[in-house]
């Protein structure tokens, strides 16, 4: 499955601003976070997640909608050809 | 007065070249806090039903809050307020600036402007002294170049707004400017300042702020202070400033392209977003009193436009002057922001016109003898730059856009408005409200206009729990941002600082009560933003305008979004209706959106 990531205000550290790639299996967004974590450095995961919840000021986009409106939080289902942003939770600009 | 509020301000007559003290009573204090709410008391004693917004018997009041002059962080604004030449209803519209504590230092909570002067005119204030200085050498010259003679005949030390060109030639969209890089800018307010014949104010006080409990401020600050420590949001606007909102309004596809017609713009990354624009900063910079200094110095080093440099451009600026005219060559937008700022223009609706004259032209509806001879597609940064200073000066095609979106698009006909993105005239700020019914129901019952900063419904919608093509919840979630924000523009605490420890409500009350010693309540704060937004009703009202003008542009309710992740989207005039019906009832409105006599009554206010 092919699955493109795109970083807006936080990871700078650890991600490029946009990249895509290709992995066998990642059904949940859990399943992404631990693979990004190992790939791409130790410490991602927690500047985004205190525990198993997402950071109050972090925000997770999938497809452009926010994965707080589907109540599933990290077992949020990853499909083939999703975009998934991970940003900084702004309020205004 | 004893603490934070001076309890009067300076009035001027320009026609007839005097003044007095106006004294403000504590209960009008107390009931409007100050700035925004201050002025929603004051504009209707000013100016009279049906008073022409250009003409000598408009005001153009300047007025502070109870915070400013002090440390409370974010502390140091204006608000210019008067009845808009665009909507024909109330405006407020926020600077920064060294202005705000002067006029404070001064003795006053505000100075308001009435009359013309025969002759153009820089109004000084010197402590008790007030003169009216001849400006025919300024007459004519950019705001730069009157701020930087005004500061070097009478010292960096006095506050300064001041108006350029486009004020002169009152263009709609004209800006007031303080301290070079600090705009009020929204809804005409430079144009009204131009009617005045009033190149510019300037301020200069002696007497500093007192504050009630200087420990418990003193203490709140720090409190603050460790809050903003432990902010992702905080440090990240440190680091990027406002342009880091194009990352994320671009992925959530509700950043505006090509006119509005799209929500996305792949070009814009690594370019006109933060990760683009932070390659370009030299300096960060904060206002007095600010913690965060998201305000951000960007130079060109390469290229057509090396050595320009600017204090900004701000998120705004990079999307209406970027990918709202498919421009994605920073250094041609940070050149654009320099023109707008020097010129004295807003830069949101400049992007606004602009847009709309590509589409059209794109459309056919303009064709390049329309146009001053300007190729004006979508990306034409060189017309785009051309077009600026046509609009400006008024030459060319440029005459017809400086009227606003609204207004050129009747001129033109054929079926432009089409493409004309506005609300009660005043233009599109850089959010796509097709993407989200809580930011379309915010534009839509905004006093002044399409406007961003009474409420900024992304935050629950689009970045939290509430999906964003819904309509249920969405009254309750503006009205309830709208009171919040109320309080700080009427408290004039500047929306950054405050959004990203944040502060609540309550560390406002804690701020005000330190200040002023009043023992104001949150209760009070409420009801005291309920009472503002009554009052500016009113006076909308009083003008004409009601539930037929908070109404949304045809774009919005006929054509979905081109791509992107929100592709499709659009809102339908029952969904607002719906949304509107709801948010009056919330007011204590009436179906037409009038307030009830009840309500009246319940916020204390006389007809």
């Amino acid at each position: 499955m092919k699955i493109t990531v795109v970083r807006a205000g936080i990871l700078e550290e650890y991600l490029p601003q946009n990249f895509t790639f290709e992995y066998y299996s990642m059904p949940f967004l859990s399943n992404l976070i631990d693979f990004l974590e190992k790939e791409r450095g130790p410490g991602l995961r927690c500047k985004i997640l205190t525990g198993s919840q997402l950071k109050s000021d972090v925000t997770v986009l999938i497809n452009g909608r926010s994965i707080r409106t589907f109540d599933t939080g990290l077992d949020t289902p990853i499909n083939d050809g999703d975009v998934i942003v991970f940003a900084v939770a702004v309020d205004g600009g | 007065m004893g603490y934070g509020y001076r309890g009067k301000i300076l009035v001027v007559d320009l026609t007839k070249l005097n003044w007095y003290q106006k004294e403000l009573p504590l209960e009008t204090l107390r009931k409007f806090i100050g700035g925004r709410g201050l002025g929603s008391a004051l504009l209707p004693e000013f100016v009279a039903k049906n008073t022409d917004p250009l003409g000598p018997d408009n005001a153009l009041l300047f007025l502070t809050g109870p915070v400013t002059g002090t440390l409370v962080p974010g502390g140091a604004k204006y608000v210019a307020v008067t009845k808009s030449p665009v909507s024909g209803g109330f405006c407020d519209s926020y600077s920064s600036g060294r202005l705000a504590f002067e006029i404070k230092s001064a003795g006053y909570d505000g100075i308001a402007v009435l009359g013309k002067a025969s002759k153009p005119v820089v109004l000084s204030v010197d402590g008790g002294r007030v003169d009216f200085l001849p400006a025919a050498g300024l007459w004519g010259k950019c705001t730069f170049d009157t701020e930087g003679e005004l500061k070097a005949k009478y010292g960096e030390d006095v506050g300064i707004a001041c108006i350029g060109p486009a004020g002169e030639r009152l263009v709609m969209f004209a800006s007031i400017n303080s301290d070079f890089f600090r705009q009020a800018a929204r809804g005409g307010v430079g144009a009204v300042m131009g009617s005045k014949n009033l190149k510019a104010l300037m301020v200069r006080g002696y007497s500093g702020v007192k504050c009630y409990d200087s420990e418990a401020l003193m203490d709140k600050v720090k409190e603050y202070r460790h809050a903003l420590d432990k902010s992702e949001h905080a440090l990240k606007r440190m680091k990027y400033g406002t342009p880091l909102t194009m990352n994320i309004t671009n992925a959530l596809g509700m950043l505006p392209t090509r006119n509005f017609q799209d929500g996305v713009f792949p070009e814009a990354e690594g370019q006109i977003d933060g990760d683009g624009f932070i390659k370009d900063v030299v300096k960060h910079r904060g206002c007095i009193g600010c913690l965060i200094a998201c305000s951000k110095i960007a130079r060109v080093d390469t290229g057509e436009f090396a050595g320009d440099m600017v204090e900004g451009p701000e998120y705004e600026t990079m999307a209406l002057l970027g990918s709202n005219l498919g421009i994605s060559d920073r250094a041609a937008v940070i050149r654009a922001n320099i023109l707008c700022d020097k010129l004295g223009m807003d830069t949101i609706s400049a992007g606004n016109v602009i847009g709309f004259a590509m589409e059209c032209y794109e459309k056919g509806i303009l064709v390049k003898g329309d146009c001053s001879n300007l190729e004006l597609g979508f990306g034409n940064t060189g017309s785009m730059l051309q077009l600026l200073e046509h609009i400006a000066f008024r030459t060319g095609i440029g005459d017809i856009l400086a009227e606003g979106v609204r207004n050129a698009a009747n001129r033109i006909g054929k079926g432009a408005i089409r493409f004309a993105n506005h609300i009660k005239g005043l233009e599109f700020p850089a959010y796509e409200p097709r993407a989200g019914y809580g930011i379309a129901l915010a534009y839509a019952v905004s006093p002044r206009g399409a406007c961003h900063r009474r409420a900024w419904p992304p935050k629950v919608e689009s970045l939290g729990k509430i999906p964003p093509d819904t309509t249920e919840g969405k009254a309750k979630i503006v009205k309830t941002m709208y009171d919040e924000n109320t309080v700080l523009h009427s408290a004039l605490v500047c929306d950054f600082p405050s959004k990203m420890a944040p502060l609540n409500i309550g560390d406002i009350v804690s701020f005000l009560n330190a200040v002023t010693g009043m023992d104001f309540t949150e209760a009070e704060m409420l009801k005291a933003a309920d009472r503002i937004e009554t009052m500016i009703r009113m006076f909308n009202t009083r003008e004409g305008l009601g539930r037929k003008d908070d109404d949304l542009p045809y774009r919005t309710y006929n054509e979905g979004i081109k791509s992107g992740p929100q592709k499709g989207m659009h809102l339908t005039k029952d969904a607002l209706d719906r949304m509107l019906d709801e948010y009056y009832m919330l007011r204590g409105w009436d179906r037409e959106g009038r307030p009830t006599r009840e309500t009246l009554q319940f916020l204390g206010i006389s007809r």
